[in-house]
This record gives C-alpha cells, sequence and structure tokens, in this order.
C-alpha cells in the first residue's frame, strides 16, 4: 500500500516551540485526522509539508517524491485549505478564481462552478465581505476543482456551526469516493472524525503521541470508571491519566484492566487526547 | 438492505454490520448473486471509516457469505442449503450461549 | 513558474482600474501644477508610478497569498514580482516616450527617458528587496520615503538644463539599473524571504 505522504523524524525549532523527531504517514485512499491540542504544532507540521518553513531535519516525501525538490509537480495535486486564508481581499471570487485558475494544468471549471453553486458562493461578492464559513467554503471550491489527489486541511471547521460541519464531511466522504484520493484533516474539534476518519495521528507539545487506524484505536483504549475506593495505587499505575472527583474517577487505560466494581467503557477521541494531555499522569 | 448502526452496543461497528448482513441473507431478504454496495459507498452512506466497512467485508468472506470479484466488487454468495443449515444451527447456538451467559 | 506569476500580477494590476487610474493618468493631471509640466516630467512620470506600485500593495503580505493561493515555489514568486515591477517600469518608459513624441520632444531634458529608465529598475529592485524582507508597514513607509526623495530630486532637475543627469552617461545608467536589479533579485533568490 503506497503512501501518499510520509514524515520522517522530522525537526522544528523556533522562538520556544520544538516540533520534536514527528513520523507518521498516510496511505493513499484514506482519511487521516490530524489532532492535538491548540498550539501543539499541527499547523507548523503543515507549514513544513508545503515547504512554508524549512525544517531543520527530517525528510517529507508527497506522491513519493521529496517535497522541496519536486515542491512545483506536488502542489499541482494537493488542494490546500489553509487556517485562515488569505486574499486578494478587493477582488471579487470571479476574478480572484481568474488569477488561480491559469497555474493549475488540471483546473475544471464546470466543477469549480457546481461547487460554488453548492455552496451557495456569489461569484461576484467581494472577497473581503465573506463570513469565515464562506471563505472557507471558497478555499474548498478551489482546492477540489484542480484534480488534487491529496486535500490537506488545516483546521477546516473551526470557527462554523455544526450544520456545516457535517456538509463537509459529507463533502469530504463523497471526495473519498475515488481511491486515488487521500485527506490529512487537522483539527482539535476530533467529533467530527470520531466516526469517519481511518487513521488518527496525535501529536502533543510538538510530538507524535500515536499514529494508527482508528478502529485499532478504539479497540486498545478504555475509559475506566469507578468509585473513589477503585482507585487503588495499583490502577493508578496502569493509567495514563485520571480525573477525580468527590464521587469517583475517570481514567484512560490503553490496555483493558480488570477491577472489582470498576466500569469500562469506549472512550471517544476527546478523551483519548484529553488524558493524554490533562489528566494527571498516572493520577499523581 | 437495512443496516443501523448503535454507538452503544458491546459490538464493534464492524461486527455490528456482518451481522445485520448476515441476518439478511439468512432471512432471505439478500439472494445469492444480490451486489452488495462498494465499501467507500458503504462507509459514506453509513458515515463511518472504510477500514470498518472492508473489515466488515473480509469478515463475510471469510465466512462464505460474501464473495468479492476482481473489478466488480461485492456479491452474495451462493448458499446450499446444506451449508445454509449448518450456519443457521451455528448462529442459534451461538445466540443460546449468549443468552445463558457463556 | 514564475513568468506565469508575472503575468499574475500584471493581470491584477491591470484588472484594479482605479489604481491604474491614479498611478498613470494622475501625473499627466499634475502637469497643471507648477514643477510638474517642466522638463523632467518623464522622469517624474517614471518615478510615480513606482510610488504607485509600491504603496497598493505590501509586499510581505502578498507574498503569503502568493505563495498559499498558487502552486508555485518562494523563489517563483520572488522572480515574478522582480519581472513584474521592471515591466511595469518599462512600460510607463514606452509610455513616456510615446508621450514626448506627442508633446514635442525638445521640450524635455535630453537623455531623460533612458536615465530614467536605468534609475527607476535600480530603484524597482530595491524596494522589492524592501518589501519581501521588511515587515510590511515599514516597508511601505520606507519605500513611500525612498520614492519622495527621489521624486523631490527630479523635480528638482526640471529646467536645470539641457541634458537630464549630464553626470551620468545613458550607457551606464541602463547597465548599472540592471546590474543593480540583478543584483537584488540575486539576493532574493539566495536568501528567500521567510513566510
Amino acid at each position: 500500500m503506497e503512501n501518499i505522504l510520509d514524515i520522517k523524524n522530522l525537526r522544528k525549532e523556533f522562538g520556544g516551540f520544538t516540533l520534536d523527531n514527528v513520523s507518521f504517514a498516510l496511505p493513499r485512499g484514506y482519511i487521516m485526522g490530524f489532532i492535538g491540542p491548540n498550539g501543539s504544532g499541527k499547523t507548523t507540521t503543515l507549514k513544513l509539508i508545503m515547504n512554508l518553513m524549512r525544517a531543520d531535519a527530517g525528510t517529507i516525501e508527497v506522491f513519493g517524491q521529496d517535497h522541496i525538490r519536486f515542491e512545483r509537480e506536488i502542489k499541482q495535486r494537493i488542494g490546500f485549505v489553509y487556517d485562515e486564508p488569505v486574499y486578494y481581499e478587493n477582488l471579487s471570487i470571479r476574478r480572484m478564481t481568474g488569477l488561480i485558475s491559469p497555474f493549475y494544468a488540471k483546473w475544471d471549471q464546470s466543477l469549480y462552478e457546481d461547487y460554488l453553486r453548492r455552496f451557495e458562493l456569489n461569484a461576484d461578492q467581494k472577497i473581503k465581505t465573506l463570513s469565515k464559513g464562506m471563505r472557507t467554503k471558497y478555499a474548498l471550491a478551489l482546492a477540489l476543482s484542480h484534480g488534487a489527489e491529496l486535500l490537506i486541511m488545516d483546521e477546516p471547521t473551526a470557527g462554523l456551526d455544526p450544520v456545516f460541519r457535517r456538509e463537509l464531511l459529507d463533502i469530504l466522504l463523497d471526495v473519498m469516493q475515488r481511491e486515488e484520493n487521500s485527506i490529512l484533516f487537522s483539527t482539535h474539534i476530533t467529533s467530527d472524525l470520531d466516526r469517519v476518519a481511518d487513521y488518527i495521528t496525535f501529536i502533543d507539545r510538538g510530538k507524535i503521541v500515536l499514529s494508527q487506524d482508528k478502529d485499532s484505536l478504539y479497540e486498545q483504549y478504555v475509559l475506566v470508571k469507578g468509585g473513589p475506593e477503585d482507585l487503588t495505587d495499583a490502577l493508578r499505575r496502569e493509567l495514563i491519566g485520571v480525573t477525580v472527583s468527590a464521587h469517583g474517577f475517570e481514567g484512560l487505560a490503553s490496555h483493558p484492566v480488570q477491577g472489582e466494581g470498576l466500569l469500562l467503557d469506549k472512550p471517544s477521541l476527546e478523551d483519548i487526547m484529553f488524558f493524554h494531555t490533562r489528566g494527571d499522569r498516572h493520577g499523581a | 438492505m437495512r443496516i443501523v448502526l448503535s454507538n452503544d452496543s458491546r459490538l464493534a461497528i464492524w461486527e455490528q454490520i456482518v451481522e445485520q448482513i448476515k441476518d439478511a441473507i439468512m432471512k432471505g431478504e439478500l439472494s445469492p448473486g444480490d451486489p452488495l454496495p462498494s465499501i467507500r459507498a458503504l462507509a459514506r452512506d453509513l458515515r463511518i471509516s472504510v477500514i470498518t466497512t472492508k473489515r466488515a467485508y473480509d469478515e463475510l468472506e471469510a465466512e462464505r457469505f460474501v464473495e468479492s470479484i476482481q473489478g466488480k466488487g461485492s456479491f452474495v454468495a451462493a448458499q446450499d442449503s446444506a451449508m445454509m443449515r449448518e450456519k443457521r444451527l451455528h448462529t442459534i447456538e451461538a445466540k443460546l450461549s449468549e443468552a445463558a451467559g457463556i | 513558474m514564475a513568468l506565469k506569476v508575472m503575468v499574475k500580477e500584471l493581470r491584477t494590476l491591470l484588472g484594479d482600474a482605479r489604481s491604474m487610474l491614479v498611478t498613470f493618468a494622475a501625473p499627466f493631471l499634475f502637469r497643471l501644477l507648477p514643477g510638474f509640466n517642466g522638463s523632467a516630467f518623464p522622469a517624474i512620470l517614471i518615478a510615480y508610478v513606482i510610488l504607485g506600485l509600491f504603496s497598493t500593495r505590501a509586499d510581505n503580505a502578498s507574498i503569503r497569498t502568493g505563495v498559499t493561493q498558487f502552486p508555485v515555489t518562494v523563489r517563483d514568486h520572488v522572480v515574478g514580482m522582480f519581472l513584474y515591477q521592471a515591466v511595469a517600469v518599462l512600460a510607463t518608459a514606452l509610455l513616456a516616450i510615446a508621450f514626448m513624441q506627442i508633446a514635442g520632444p525638445d521640450k524635455f531634458m535630453t537623455d531623460i527617458v533612458p536615465k530614467a529608465l536605468g534609475i527607476g529598475l535600480l530603484l524597482t529592485g530595491l524596494l522589492t528587496a524592501m518589501g519581501l524582507w521588511l515587515r510590511p508597514e515599514v516597508a511601505r513607509v520606507m519605500s513611500m520615503l525612498v520614492i519622495i526623495l527621489v521624486l523631490n530630486f527630479v523635480i528638482f532637475q526640471s529646467d536645470k538644463g539641457p541634458v537630464f543627469l549630464p553626470w551620468l552617461s545613458v550607457p551606464a545608467a541602463l547597465l548599472g539599473g540592471l546590474g543593480g536589479w540583478l543584483g537584488f533579485l540575486a539576493l532574493g533568490l539566495l536568501n528567500p524571504p521567510r513566510l
């Protein structure tokens, strides 16, 4: 199975933040959720992929090619939706697109117009008057209209209403009907990915915590709940993180745990993220 | 084909799909030779991961309920009545054990 | 790809009718004002156009759009920007020549267009480089300062004699201008701006 994106030992240090030995791969034909709290290094990683920054060490291969030597060819095949896309704000959508489309060999004008209609965007509207949701939709229309095989999206649903978030997921699922396509979707809103992601890569404080397929993730991790007296020291040691209240505790384990009176439950991605980053480590 | 998934079930999503498709086949709602949706189309319709649907189909193939033909997709496998009967017995046994808490 | 960037920038400029008018037509209106209708007008025109090119868009901000919305490398963008500025100045020089022919060439200083072109080229190189490396607000202010200085200098030359900048030969101006422009371009390629 070919990897559409292959990142190895990526390292970048700047302004007090370090991206440390980041490695993960996205096989072709799947959606990967790239999750992590704000400031964990998601955007930095994506910027490094798009060569907006140079890494201190490590390699990035896209479509099997080095991302710097083949930057132009790679960018033809990638559709990128940035967190806050910057355009020539005084232009209308129509004029902005008119400047962009000649750069893409596989530009599909009728497909683009279909998306505009579907997203209910007015081509004559000036970009500076677009709401955040409309800007994201415009970015998406552009990203999907030049035959891109890899869609990279940086927090596309942040600041959007839940209705549109669902619409967006439906659009992405449509895109995935073609087996050649892949999507890398970075977000801190994990509920979007809970169902539709195939792979999950979790980054925290510049380091990769895990990168695996979502189903095995759910089979592996378990939410452990119990009363206050059930939280023995032995149990604490087995938990990745735990929160304690007057009525009991809740913790995450990376393997099934045994214990009297314990309730085992399926964790959500949010739980997995939370207990890795916030819950007291080993209950201490 | 009716597939309704529950997040609360003790069965994993892929297991629920396997069970419901098997049910449909054994009840005759799906006949041998009927095409099944592609793993991607099913994933989109159920809004789940394609890895999950693939796993369900792989399991169904391993249990010989479904067969896939390269380039054409997945189809309900031809069931001979002896095998069907055996499978039904197997299922009944499994459900009895479940009910008895074994 | 750099050529595509150049074309894109030109199309953006040409598409902005109001900017075009302000940049290219205003100097002709200014001929009504004292100092602007002198024999150094063609140089004033070129300097003024450069001012217009550099005050409408902070280059560092447009670099973000240029590299994130278009499938180009940073180097493509830098080269494209340099080419675009050079083409704009060249076009202005041609406009100046045309105007001189219409108004009567003897009204203007000798050698003014080639020398102004050379200096203008050097100037665009410098300003584009500043725009790429300095923060947008700083770059904009610096650019305007530089051009206003140049403008004043040129206006001051008006009617000072028959030859524009007699201490500078035409070949020196053109070669110097081109050389300087290439130098800044090389600098831009060797040390591309960070995003």
